[in-house]
């Protein structure tokens, strides 16, 4: 077997990869007559940390990708399906893999590239090479993978040990371009612009960073292999199993973060004079309260969007219970503290009101643009490029409402604000670190506001009355799911995508608790989400 | 023997690779052979933003005859470098005023693009590649770094729209590098230095580099043929990244490092290629000081010098932006509370807004003078490397107080390598003329404007680039006057 194996490896490779259940789907009918454009994902820093891990087998997360240059963010999310390899990013990670990464897998993978004695050094060195990159393709390993693979350890063995060997075939691999990207592309073959099936492997790869952002399982690529994963119902067992997971959670909790704005917590910038509590301690201590109940609402609430918005909880330390006048925990570091019923839920955090704040003063415009754009998915226009656009000045002798209420009267203004300042002016009581205020400049604050929505307008007096709100609106519960959408399908929805959508929404809004979860079942059980048009050369 | 081995396994690796590659690296050597009589010419452009007074920040005096040296002048820091100034006045984004979105975001998008603001990914991007990709693609191929992109501070987190300039030409942002450190090791780190190590070690190295990089460009292209379209274009853009650390590669193993490649140029110029001191570790929390943005301002520029002299890059951007600048007192909100507010009449306010700005301004032009300094400092041929730099300093923002992309402040610095006449203050429309004073509102002609595109399509061509359009192709032909 060896020895036909060497002699004909490619031959013998290609048999059996149309033996594995990877083509079985290819020449199937497809289940939609129409399908989203097939693609490749170059995968996230995130992505990359969690899908190294298991390729080089190492026992502790070690996100060192963090270090790498940033993705940008495109509707919000760093996740779009823009992202490339550019010079520099090529340069850093070449630069891990050779530092880091390398010299740690040729310790971790020991016992995969040593070769027994008696055993013939090549016929290792070949299942190694096949082992790893099967660990990191998230598909079966070619003939042409193989070869190529085993023409660099060849190369380097001449003058090198074995370890360096194996070590120089693991920077290959997990810099290569079959590592890096995600594809969506379907079975080879098929011919331009017709809706395929994605390959299994692509299918389970695709439920499994839709879920978790990490690369598939074990069971996954088993299911993969057997052909399984046609099968809406086996792909939603597969997608509850995966939700349970750390890494889930981790994703999810990024989405979260990413979807409400607060990746800039860590350079937010105050006016300390005008607001005295603001401070490196205060940044620190608001930005982790809700970085923790974000973390819990995802760990222990099933990440329920109801419990995010309506929580009468947060986790706070003693800064920020005196920051919110309320019970403290009894040693003062960050525990669950009641709040006050002057806030509920992450709407009212003063991480997120700071936020959409401006340096010196609180924003109706900011946050009654966040209101619309982030959680009821509207369209906010810029302003007409006649307009000047100069905020009011901070004044001593007036409110911010009052300032920011004279723009309304420019009609050519009011067309917009009409919609986004009531929202933001109901938030007022609450000043630009999020500090719950009655007097402005002396004066009294006025935060009576309204929001419209599809029955009618809302009225209302104060940020928490409008969170108590948005919690029970169905535009919110409709929102969030496409929200989702963008953070894992990384680009915005398009005609093709309203099946899916409605299928992400109908699910997500059974449960009255708005679970993430069920979005992402709906999700991944759409025939949307397994199909692809393929592309057609310009 | 082990030498001759490696050389052998590259020249095998050159020749095994695919055909178009090894001829680029060939030509790459030969183009460096070629400039080493001539100087070559390298390209900065920085930005920053806020806008400008414009009484404060055109000179005062004749097109030659001009001075930075009044009251209140925000250039005033370059008074001593005026012969290599050539300051515009009346540029304007007059793309954003025709093809849709004007105002901030719109500033940084088309700042070196000349495209418009597109938005249907829901973010604003630009439809084209921005001047530094185009000419790191058409230049950088001598060096050993095709561009580099860097971030005095980064502002809002993320890759905001105000921290990025350089644009790949499917329109997405490309990433930069914020840490002096990361820099420095990215440029020197890969040096063979250790002492009485092996003298083969080094070429052995890379031979086994080369080796992985063989795959990784057989594995891209692979799935590169599977691809149409913009898919296709990632991988491109992956293919050119491998292509360029095989090209760095290569003329190291081959046993002609860069420097060495232009022999018989001056052994000045070799003294003046020095790594230097690396600069200090900082970490994340302290890269997002603001307070160390002035620190970490002129470490990048030290490297920018450095990388010049060493010939490493040609082509930079580079952005430094400036919420607020409490080491000069400033601590309100650089943009809201002063640019947004420079038309306030109300006096003793108006004139403290006015004079903070000018400290704003001012700040920025020293640390231009700054760049300017450390590039003269580096003698080349007959003169420096400043006389074979351009820079282009830019903005987003006109009048500041009025939200306007036109008159945007735009200065050229450097000698150019004597493509453009500088020591000049060039007006390109009537002073005090307005476009938007008979616009017809967004999407309609703005009468009387000079777009940008036309610097962008000047520039191109005085570094080979051959083209009449940059951008936008609404906007043709190159700037007059400035040749």
């Amino acid at each position: 077997m060896r020895m036909i194996r060497s002699v004909i490896p490619a031959a013998l490779l290609l048999v059996s990869a149309s033996c594995s259940g990877n083509t079985q789907g290819g020449g199937d009918p497809p289940e939609v007559s129409e399908a989203s454009a097939a693609r490749v994902r170059r995968i996230t820093r995130a992505e990359f940390d969690s899908s190294v891990y298991g390729v080089v087998k190492n026992p502790t997360p070690v996100p060192m990708a963090q270090l790498l240059a940033p993705e940008d963010a495109i509707l919000g999310f760093t996740t779009h399906d823009r992202l490339q390899v550019t010079s520099l990013f090529a340069d850093q990670l070449d630069g891990i893999a050779e530092r880091n990464w390398g010299p740690i897998a040729a310790v971790n993978l020991t016992s995969d590239w040593e070769c027994a004695a008696g055993k013939k050094e090549e016929d290792c060195a070949r299942a190694f090479i096949r082992g790893l990159a099967e660990r990191a393709f998230r598909r079966a390993v070619t003939a042409e993978d193989e070869a190529d693979l085993f023409e660099l350890w060849s190369g380097v063995r001449k003058e090198y040990d074995p370890k360096t060997a194996a070590q120089f075939v693991v920077q290959a691999v997990i810099t290569s371009a079959s590592f890096l990207y995600r594809t969506e592309l379907g079975e080879p073959g098929a011919g331009a612009n017709k809706v395929v099936w994605l390959t299994q492997h692509e299918i389970a790869t695709a439920l499994s960073y839709a879920i978790s952002g990490a690369p598939p399982d074990a069971e996954l690529l088993a299911a993969a292999s057997n052909g399984e994963l046609k099968s809406a119902d086996n792909r939603e067992a597969h997608a509850r199993r995966l939700l349970k997971t750390a890494a889930s959670q981790t994703y999810l909790q990024r989405f979260i973060v990413e979807w409400l704005g607060l990746t800039g917590m860590a350079n937010m910038n105050k006016n300390n004079q005008v607001f005295t509590d603001f401070g490196e301690p205060w940044k620190d201590s608001s930005r982790t309260e809700t970085n923790t109940f974000i973390a819990h609402v995802v760990k222990n609430e099933e990440a329920s969007i109801k419990e995010l918005l309506t929580a009468n909880y947060t986790f706070a330390d003693g800064r920020m219970s005196f920051f919110y006048g309320t019970e403290t925990t009894p040693d003062g570091r960050i525990g669950k503290v009641k709040l006050p019923d002057s806030r509920v839920g992450i709407l009212t955090h003063a991480a997120l009101l700071a936020t959409y704040s401006l340096f010196d003063s609180s924003s109706p415009i900011r946050r009654g643009k966040f209101v619309l754009t982030r959680l009821l998915c509207q369209e906010v226009p810029p302003p007409p490029a006649t307009i000047p656009i100069i905020p009011p000045a901070v004044t001593t002798d007036s409110t911010t409402r009052a300032r920011f209420a004279a723009h309304t009267n420019n009609p050519a203004c009011a067309g917009c604000h009409r919609t986004l300042d009531p929202i933001g002016f109901g938030m007022e009581d609450y000043d630009g670190v999020g500090k719950l205020r009655a007097t402005e400049n002396g004066l009294p604050v006025d935060a009576t506001g309204s929001i419209e929505h599809s029955s009618g307008t809302f009225n209302f007096t104060g940020g928490a009355a409008l969170a108590r709100f948005l919690a029970d609106s169905p535009e919110v519960a409709d929102c969030v799911p496409l929200q989702l959408f963008r953070y894992v399908m990384g680009r915005d929805e398009v005609t093709v995508d309203a099946p899916a959508l409605a299928d992400m929404r109908s699910r997500f809004r059974a449960d009255p608790r708005l679970k993430l979860g069920d979005a992402l079942v709906g999700l991944v059980r759409s025939p949307y989400f397994v199909h692809r048009r393929t592309l057609s050369p310009e | 023997m082990l030498r001759e081995l490696s050389r052998r396994s590259l020249l095998k690796a050159l020749a095994g690779s695919s055909a178009a590659l090894p001829l680029a690296n060939l030509l790459g050597t030969t183009d460096a052979y070629a400039q080493a009589t001539t100087p070559p010419l390298r390209f900065i452009a920085l930005f920053t933003s806020h806008g400008c007074l414009p009484e404060y920040w055109n000179p005062q005096g004749t097109e030659t005859g001009f001075t930075l040296d009044f009251a209140n002048s925000m250039l005033s820091p370059l008074q001593d470098l005026r012969s290599k100034l050539l300051i515009l006045d009346g540029l304007d984004y007059q793309v954003l005023y025709e093809r849709g979105l004007t105002g901030h975001e719109g500033g940084p998008v088309t700042f070196l693009t000349g495209s418009k603001v597109n938005t249907a990914s829901g973010d604003d991007l630009p439809e084209s590649a921005s001047l530094d990709q185009v000419l790191a693609q058409s230049i950088g191929g001598a060096t050993k770094f095709r561009s580099l992109q860097l971030n005095a501070w980064e502002q809002f987190g993320g890759q905001h729209v105000y921290n990025s300039i350089s644009f790949t030409a499917n329109g997405s942002r490309v990433p930069f590098e914020r840490d002096p450190a990361g820099v420095f090791s990215r440029l020197f780190g890969t040096a063979p230095s250790t002492p009485g190590s092996d003298p083969g070690e080094g070429t052995r190295n890379n031979a086994r580099k080369k080796s992985v990089l063989d795959f990784l460009i057989k594995d891209a292209t692979r799935l590169q043929n599977r691809l149409a379209g913009a898919e296709r274009q990632k991988l491109e853009t992956h293919l050119e990244s491998l292509r360029d650390i095989e090209r760095r590669l290569t003329t190291l193993g081959l046993g002609t490092p860069h420097v060495a490649a232009k022999g018989s140029v001056s052994a000045m110029q070799e003294a003046e290629c020095s790594p230097g001191t690396p600069p200090p570790a900082y970490d994340v929390g302290q890269l997002g000081n603001l307070t160390n943005m002035p620190t970490l301002t002129k470490l990048h520029m030290d490297l920018i010098a450095r990388a010049f002299a060493c010939d490493l890059t040609r082509v930079v951007t580079m952005t430094i932006p400036g919420p607020s600048m409490p080491w000069l007192g400033i601590t309100e909100d650089t943009h809201n509370d002063l640019a947004h507010r420079l038309d306030v009449t109300t006096e003793p306010l108006r004139t403290e807004i006015r004079t903070k700005m000018v400290k704003v301004q001012r700040w920025y032009a020293e640390q231009v003078a700054y760049l300017m300094n450390q590039l003269a400092a580096i003698p080349e041929g007959s003169g420096t490397a400043l006389d074979n730099t351009l820079i282009l300093w830019g903005n987003e923002l006109g009048d500041a107080s009025g939200h306007m992309n036109v008159r945007v402040p735009t200065v050229l610095a450097g000698g150019a390598g004597g493509k453009f006449r500088m020591g000049r203050f060039l007006r390109l429309r009537p002073a005090n003329s307005n476009p938007l004073g008979s616009w017809g509102g967004p999407g309609t002609p703005l009468p009387g404007a000079v777009a940008h595109n036309k610097l962008l399509v000047s520039i191109a061509q005085a570094f080979g680039v051959n083209v009449n359009t940059f951008g936008h192709p609404d906007f043709k032909g190159p700037l007059s006057g400035l040749t």
